[in-house]
């Protein structure tokens, strides 16, 4: 039976991808797409959720996020990142790890009238079973959704995050962006009840997707193969000049891994039950806190400290071929 | 024509008597009813504010909400406020809210859709513009602010009991309301929508006597009577912990929201300033009045009222309360 999962995104290049997993696994039965404001603003983040959706031919419902985070912006005590932009030079162009819009066609397609965390409140309450939720953006809708209602918990069958990093950052020196972006609802969201399974930087550096891996998604000739290889060697041009990675030529696509977790467990290794606490203030602001002593605290979340990256690389292969438009 | 209002209360003994206003005047319609915790737990202000429509025969609908702050319990650096002692009188303890109103249990019930869903849901279809008049914590209406920030636009204005200028509550220098969710009310702050703020400062200049309970008894109804009772439960635990310049008399805050709709001068020295509320260590729940010199303060952004007229304020009161038709 296939598993019903709602995605919450701020896409942004790997969410694209994940989102075209998400669609093409039948494994996985996508209820709905919720918007949330991070790698870029709540407009773009949304217009390209849409586009995506349309450029698969899908029918799945497009919910309009937060547009601010929790509480972050309302002082001014918080570190704004000395943050070397993610983007390299190709000549006189140069190359976002995000570009503001993704380069298909503008979404003809309209999100939804109710608001996210609107329809996260009612599908859960309605919900005759169980669901998964994948945020692999700021936890802000997540976390607003559990205040409104908290007893929407128990209709949760799992929340997947990508986010946070034990050995790895990317925002500040202790922060991983998902989870700087929005502390207090990642705290929330962590902290509610439901069984929690961390897919942090550790995990998706590990399963990076290499240029040959672009290779193969491009040879199956199908748009989503295309795209996806497309998206991926642009991540690859960014990491190369600005995060290289152990493998050469290679890119993390943190979102996709999620939805490769749903289909086979096992593409995350080291999978630990741990206790995770978020930071808050100062130099600790947006940092995973992970509790390694030996008396932890109570364990709240499966956090997985590697990733296989050629499992990762076969599910994605499998999952295009499965799209029926070729290119 | 009535001004259309929405009420978010912790019922409470002076949300109770701001009910009983609300409903009882010719010139407020109240649309809904939200609850929040703050005085008591949400389950308890719910169940009161229930049992009071039910008490007055009010046939309005109540919509139940948040059981804790947006962000401020997640984190362990707040200041503690110390827990109140009851007040003993004649031998029996008393407080300022008991977690039952002393009414028969509530036959309704709350509507399913919980209160910041609420929020969101009637504001963006409201053909005019409503007013809101939060007299608890602001979490319901900061949450709402961050699901659909567009709600702005179908709010006439925000009439706050909240904060204190030269006078607190809880903390050296936060009002109750305030300082249980600083994060929400910044969020209301700087929502853009128009600010009424009656603090202490106003609410304990517009106090209620026991000669005014007297005259509520005299009207011979359950609003007099009701109200009367309540006030002087508070007028005890005021003389014990929290005396005001007028001997025997209490501050009724939430109801001298409901008179400010009905007479606009019960307010007095209402001065259009800037309001910012602090959110981190001592300063933690503190409405920060810009007093700096009108070229360099802050943006206006509120009307803050100093000062208050107890004379009108219980004689609008009465005009209301003699409206009621249950004995």
């Amino acid at each position: 039976m296939s598993k019903k999962i709602i995605l919450d995104v701020d896409t942004g290049s790997d969410d694209a991808v994940a989102i075209m997993a998400a669609i093409l696994s039948p494994d996985i039965q996508l209820e709905a797409i919720c918007s949330v404001v991070g790698n870029k603003d709540l407009d773009k983040t949304t217009e390209n959720t849409l586009r995506v959706v349309e450029l698969m031919g899908a029918d799945v419902p497009v919910y309009r996020g937060c547009r601010t985070p929790f509480a972050k912006w309302l002082s001014s005590d918080h570190i704004v990142p000395d943050r070397r932009e993610c983007k390299a030079k190709d000549g006189d162009k140069v190359i976002m790890i995000h570009e503001d819009y993704l380069d298909i066609p503008a979404a003809s397609i309209k999100e939804q009238e109710i608001r996210a965390v609107e329809f996260y409140v009612k599908y859960l309450r309605e919900a005759s079973e169980p669901v998964t939720i994948v945020a692999v953006g700021p936890l802000t809708n997540v976390a607003a959704a559990l205040l409104v209602d908290e007893t929407i918990v128990d209709k949760i069958e799992e929340i997947v995050i990508m986010g946070g990093g034990y050995n790895i950052t990317n925002t500040t020196p202790s922060a991983e962006f998902n989870i700087w972006q929005d502390p207090e609802a990642a705290q929330r969201v962590i902290h509610c009840g439901a069984k929690v399974t961390i897919v942090p930087l550790d995990a998706t550096h590990a399963a990076c997707i290499t240029l040959d891996d672009c290779k193969r998604f491009r040879e199956i000739g199908t748009v989503s193969g295309n795209f996806a290889a497309e998206l991926c060697e642009q991540r690859i041009f960014v990491h190369n000049a600005a995060q290289p990675l152990d493998v050469p030529d290679a890119a993390a696509v943190h979102d996709a891994l999620c939805i490769a977790y749903l289909i086979d467990p096992t593409v995350l290794k080291d999978v630990r039950h741990a206790h995770v606490d978020i930071g808050f203030r100062d130099y600790s602001e947006g940092q995973t806190i992970v509790d390694c002593r030996y008396y932890t605290e109570d364990k709240n979340c499966y956090y997985a400290f590697d990733g296989d990256r050629f499992k990762f690389a076969d599910i994605l292969c499998d999952l295009f071929a499965r799209d029926l438009k070729r290119r | 024509m009535a001004t259309k209002i929405i009420l978010d209360v912790d019922t409470g003994s002076d949300d109770a008597i701001a009910i009983m206003a609300a409903v009882l005047s010719p010139d407020i319609e109240v649309e809904a009813i939200c609850t929040t915790w703050g005085n008591q737990c949400v389950d308890f202000t719910t169940d009161n504010t229930l049992r009071l429509l039910d008490a007055m025969g009010a046939d309005i609908p109540v919509y139940k909400g948040c059981d804790t702050a947006m962000t401020k319990y997640l984190t362990h650096d707040y200041i503690e406020a110390k827990p109140f002692a009851p007040v003993m009188h004649d031998g029996k303890p008393v407080i300022m809210h008991s977690e039952h109103l002393d009414l028969p249990e509530a036959k309704s019930v709350p509507q399913d859709m919980p209160a910041a869903c609420f929020y969101v849901d009637y504001l963006r279809k409201a053909k005019e513009k409503v007013t809101l008049v939060p007299v608890g914590p602001l979490t319901n209406l900061g949450l709402a602010l961050r699901i659909a920030p567009d709600i702005v636009d179908h709010i006439e204005q925000i009439v706050i009991m909240g904060g204190g200028s030269k006078e607190a509550n809880l903390t050296p220098c936060a009002e109750a309301n305030i300082w249980h969710d600083p994060e929400a009310a910044e969020i209301v702050v700087q929502s853009g929508a128009r600010l009424v703020w009656v603090p202490l400062d106003a609410t304990h200049k517009a106090c209620v006597t026991l000669d005014d309970c007297k005259r509520f008894r005299e009207l011979d109804n359950f609003a007099g009577n009701f109200a009367a009772q309540q006030c002087e439960q508070r007028i005890i635990v005021h003389n014990a912990r929290q005396p005001l310049e007028v001997p025997d008399a209490a501050a009724v805050h939430d109801a001298l929201c409901i008179a400010y709709l009905i007479d606009e001068s019960v307010l007095t020295d209402v001065r259009n300033c800037h309001v910012e509320i602090g959110l981190s260590g001592y300063g933690e729940g503190q409405t920060i009045i810009d007093q700096r010199a009108e070229v360099i303060a802050e943006e206006k952004n509120s009307y803050f009222a100093f000062n208050a007229d107890r004379f009108k304020f219980v004689d609008i009161l009465c005009d209301c309360f003699k409206n009621c038709e249950v004995k």
